[in-house]
């Protein structure tokens, strides 16, 4: 019995708000009839004479009479059943009437899910509070049970639904609590277009009486104003008749700092030599911060000085710089930290490095005593543990019999001509990434260089065609003052830039090998190939930088020694050596940093690796994948193919490690940090105004604000038909009086 | 002045004397004491007209003042007369029972009877009763005898109605036995056989006696103002009924209005007198219907 009264409550539950009421209210419809029943079992005597009259009224009227009494009856129950439907609170609108046909109305969720969303308060989230509105919006649906459908996209995935067009029931409001207490929002920078796109399509496919879409996110400016296309989306929506909720998690504008940058020379990092980083802090905030410090925490340990920054004003960047040191080589991880604040996700930022004991890079000099070599490996490594350089200074020949790979960088002193063998391997070594730098000399080969060097499909080593000799440069005098050495605008000498450099002046530079007489600067400029980085006094230029492969080369066509100058004797040699080798260097130990999000995209040999590779998260999570096998496009008919693999599990900030295995099992490691992206640190949002300036007005669109949860009520209400009960209730109580009046009998007024 | 003396003969109040005589003189006195012009005053007869003379005639009604202007014969001849012969046919059946009101169909069919009866012996008239109901009940022969107002009372409060109407055959035999012309007075419900009763009267006619029809009907029966379900268990085996009465009270009102127009018409078309009383009238609307009848048969007579 139970179960028959609970079956006809949910089936009732379309209809009325509280069906539970509904059936004894119904049941009171037995009362008019009971009534009528009762009226007929207990009459009158009444002693008669002119029963004939009577008798004939009644043969006459007779099915008159039946009808009336019955349209009575009717009329009766009806006003007592539209009494317990306004009591039950009747729900009726044309939705309703296909709800009969078996349609149901669908209720989307966009959950936001992007980094902005961890925005704390109190013991909430931004997130939390969604998920919060979710619950209550199944709630008040699962009220009347088999009226409506759920979609939750998750922005972070708006093709791989949360829910999809599930029932919304008491059922699955136990299962979407327990599947939204773990759900935890991403790290990442989140396209709202794309997921309002996901909805409109879902919608767009359903064949729902009405749909509506409920966006919960936080309104923030920053998204608005640089995805514009977000006011054209959502007006899809209205144009493809589809209301749209834009639900705010929000409560206010909460103070926020965040690291927005965290970078070093990591390319010169060595065992037990200060590595300089530098940390860039921003203030979201519309208010000063003090106070504001940053916690290094080095292969997860934290070290024991914080580094503190001075005040960071509302919207500036701050960087701090700060050095660490690591003890053995091998690869390490650092985080750097801010102290918490309402969006924790930001406050961190991470940074891999692949640590060697120290950083070889090998040095050529054609002479045989190799004085120009000495004087590099001096500036470079003095004190090797200072710099974590090892130079090698070799003859030409070592080109020839060693293995490149592991050099920084190379260079190549007073060089002579190279044999064909030694060229290759060079080649190979820049255009994989090396740097190479030229320094000339006595033993300089012009027609070498022009004739084997210098290609016409320019892609040579060597930038320009040399004069066949060099020439010297006398010195100036003390008339005409001036440096010898012009630097241009280059990364290389942003050290020297700034104020006038004394010992940059002192340099002074008596012999180089000047251009070919073909080759004029302005044809430099527009060939665009080759850039000029240092002239002479003269106008001559002397040092170049151009891009083989992936690698650079930076010649000077000057001794790097004392032989034609003494820039060597010159403190400014020391550092100019120092930046060269980290500039030369940068290209190849790329940094292996990434945004929170972006998928790991491998691409390795097959020949060399297995097809296995693992993948270990930040929270220390393995994933084993199988690579998968992909032909690699080359010119020659050999099958080479390569093991690809895309992981695209990172969403979360840490350090991810990427283990792949070669064909004997030795596993080799590659770190990648994944960092917040900036994007969401700001927390400025929108307030109902403006995000109503934004989409417009429209019926269809309808803006919540935080903490005002009446709208799920309203939708009810608004479908609730109290009005049309009222009217029609009052209409049918005319019609029976009426009826009943006529039915009845008056005594006519005296009056009358 | 006019209707002081209607309160008197109110139907309740009447109805609480219990002796049919004292009634029936109660509605006599109080009916004539409350009349402005009677016809009638005191002891003395009324002149009628002149007929010429003829002989055999008593030359004592000679009108000798004619005589001496007109030199011509004629006689005065006076209502008395006429020598009125009034036969009261009361309806004893078990429908003239029904009361709604202070009084019964039958006590005030009995009281009307009576108050005829004290009205027309004052009167030297002779009156006559049948009693009747399916058959004939009791019957008092015409009289003017002094003692015939207490025959008549007698014969009336002695019946108790319990049977059916049967007019017809009341009414051929009142046709039978009154040889003689004189006034039928009917005072029943008249709730028999349409055809028969109208056969009856046309009897009745048709013997040249003047017939006064006087319809007893109860408010209830006119009117029909019951309410709620009632069961109406009918007299003289009509059958029973369990109806809401407001649902069938047009239906019933025309049917009876239908019977009454169809009866008047027929009383009409026949000169038959038809007067409906009510039981809830004062008891004098009887007597001055039938003194209206009176006056216009004298009217048409004189004309």
């Amino acid at each position: 019995m139970g179960g028959f009264f609970s079956g006809l409550t949910s089936f009732l539950s379309p209809f009325f708000m509280n069906p539970a009421v509904f059936l004894p209210g119904a049941a009171l419809i037995s009362a008019p009839i009971i009534i009528h029943l009762l009226n007929r079992l207990r009459f009158r005597k009444v002693r008669f004479a002119a029963m004939a009259f009577l008798l004939q009224s009644q043969k006459q009227n007779k099915r008159r009479i039946l009808f009336e009494q019955l349209l009575l009856l009717l009329l009766r129950i009806l006003i007592v059943l539209l009494i317990a439907s306004l009591i039950a609170r009747l729900m009726f609108s044309p939705n309703q009437l296909a709800l009969l046909r078996g349609e149901k109305s669908h209720q989307l969720v966009l959950l936001d899910n992007s980094a902005s969303m961890q925005d704390r308060w109190g013991e909430t989230t931004a997130f939390d509070e969604g998920k919060k509105i979710i619950l209550k919006l199944v709630e008040e649906g699962s009220q009347r049970p088999g009226t409506q459908k759920l979609t939750v996209i998750l922005l972070s995935e708006p093709d791989r639904p949360f829910i999809l067009g599930e029932d919304i029931n008491e059922q699955l409001l136990i299962k979407l609590a327990e599947d939204l207490e773990t759900l935890e929002p991403s790290s990442r920078a989140l396209n709202l277009i794309d997921g309002l796109q996901a909805s409109l399509d879902r919608l767009n496919d359903l064949k729902a009486v009405s749909r509506t879409a409920n966006i919960i996110t936080d309104f923030r400016e920053s998204d608005w104003n640089t995805q514009p296309a977000l006011k054209e989306m959502v007006k899809s929506f209205e144009e493809a008749d589809i209301a749209v909720n834009l639900v705010r998690s929000v409560t206010e504008r909460h103070q926020n700092l965040s690291l927005v940058g965290l970078s070093g020379d990591l390319q010169t990092a060595a065992v037990n030599v200060p590595l300089r980083l530098t940390a860039q802090v921003r203030n979201h905030s519309q208010t000063k911060a003090d106070g504001v410090r940053l916690t290094v925490i080095q292969d997860g340990k934290k070290l024991p000085v914080a580094v503190p920054v001075a005040g960071v004003e509302a919207g500036e960047t701050v960087a701090k710089s700060f050095d660490v040191v690591f003890a053995t080589p091998g690869r390490h991880q650092l985080e750097v930290l801010l102290d918490s604040d309402a969006l924790d996700q930001d406050n961190s930022r991470f940074l891999t490095l692949n640590l060697k004991a120290t950083n070889p890079v090998l040095l050529i000099d054609g002479d045989q005593e190799a004085k120009a070599a000495a004087v590099v490996a001096d500036a470079l490594a003095a004190d090797p543990t200072l710099t974590g350089i090892a130079p090698l200074i070799q003859s030409p020949d070592y080109l020839r019999r060693n293995s490149l790979e592991n050099f920084r960088c190379i260079y190549l002193i007073n060089v002579g001509a190279l044999p064909a063998d030694a060229i290759v391997p060079l080649e190979n070594y820049v255009a994989s990434g090396g740097g190479l730098a030229w320094f000339v000399g006595e033993l300089t080969d012009p027609r070498f260089i022009n004739d084997t060097l210098i290609r016409e499909d320019e892609n040579s080593l060597f930038p320009v065609p040399l004069a066949p000799t060099w020439s010297d440069l006398p010195r100036a005098s003390e008339f005409s003052p001036g440096p010898d050495l012009e630097f241009t605008d280059h990364p290389l000498f942003t050290i020297f830039q700034g104020e006038e450099n004394p010992f940059v002046a002192a340099v002074h530079v008596d012999r180089f090998f000047p251009v070919a007489e073909e080759v004029t600067e302005a044809g430099l400029r527009e060939e665009g190939r080759v850039q000029t980085l240092v002239t002479l006094r003269n106008d001559a230029p002397i040092m170049f930088e151009h891009s083989f492969g992936q690698g650079k080369i930076i010649t000077t066509l000057t001794s790097a020694g004392n032989a034609w100058n003494d820039w060597s004797t010159n403190p400014s040699f020391v550092i100019f050596q120092l930046e060269l080798q980290k500039y030369l260097a940068k290209r190849y130990e790329k940094q292996h940093s990434e945004e929170v999000g972006t998928p790991i995209e491998l691409a390795v040999d097959a020949a060399r690796y297995s097809q296995e590779l693992e993948i270990i998260s930040p929270n220390e999570q393995t994933a084993q994948l199988q690579m998968t096998r992909e032909e690699v496009d080359a010119d020659d008919d050999s099958e080479d193919f390569v093991w690809k693999a895309n992981f695209t599990d990172t969403n979360d900030a840490g350090v991810y490690r990427v283990t792949l295995f070669d064909n004997d099992q030795l596993p080799e490691e590659r770190w990648i940090a994944y960092n917040p992206p900036v994007t969401e640190s700001s927390l400025k949002l929108l307030s109902k105004d403006d995000l109503e300036d934004r989409v417009g007005q429209s019926d269809q669109i309808a803006i919540q604000s935080y903490d005002d949860l009446s709208w799920l009520q309203q939708a009810d209400a608004q479908q609730e038909a109290r009005m049309s009960v009222l009217a029609a209730l009052f209409l049918i109580m005319m019609f029976e009086q009426f009826l009943a009046y006529r039915l009845s009998y008056h005594t006519r007024t005296s009056g009358a | 002045m006019t209707q002081d003396y209607r309160k008197f003969l109110r139907p309740e109040e009447l109805s609480r004397i219990s002796r049919l005589e004292i009634r029936a003189r109660q509605v006599v006195e109080g009916f004539l004491s409350g009349l402005h012009r009677s016809p009638y005053y005191g002891q003395s007869v009324e002149f009628v007209q002149h007929r010429e003379y003829v002989s055999g005639d008593d030359i004592r009604r000679v009108d000798w003042k004619v005589w001496s202007k007109t030199d011509k014969y004629y006689i005065k001849l006076y209502e008395e007369d006429t020598n009125l012969r009034t036969t009261l046919l009361v309806d004893l059946s078990e429908s003239m029972l029904f009361q709604s009101g202070a009084m019964s169909k039958y006590d005030y069919a009995c009281t009307i009877a009576a108050a005829l009866s004290h009205l027309l012996l004052k009167q030297q008239d002779s009156v006559g009763l049948y009693a009747f109901d399916d058959t004939l009940r009791k019957r008092v022969p015409s009289s003017s005898r002094r003692n015939q107002l207490h025959a008549i009372l007698q014969a009336l409060s002695n019946e108790k109605p319990a049977e059916k109407t049967d007019l017809h055959q009341i009414l051929r035999q009142v046709a039978d036995d009154q040889s003689q012309k004189g006034m039928i007075v009917l005072i029943s419900d008249l709730f028999t056989d349409f055809d028969k009763l109208c056969k009856g009267l046309t009897q009745l006619r048709y013997r040249g006696h003047d017939v006064l029809v006087m319809h007893i009907l109860d408010d209830q029966e006119l009117d029909f103002e019951y309410t709620g379900t009632t069961r109406f268990e009918g007299m003289e085996e009509a059958g029973d009924l369990i109806c809401d009465p407001r649902a069938l009270r047009e239906g019933y009102q025309k049917a009876m209005q239908d019977f009454l127009f169809d009866l008047r018409r027929f009383c009409s078309k026949n000169l038959v007198d038809y007067q409906v009383i009510r039981t809830s009238e004062h008891m004098d609307a009887a007597l001055l219907h039938y003194f209206n009848h009176r006056v216009g048969m004298r009217q048409a007579v004189q004309k």
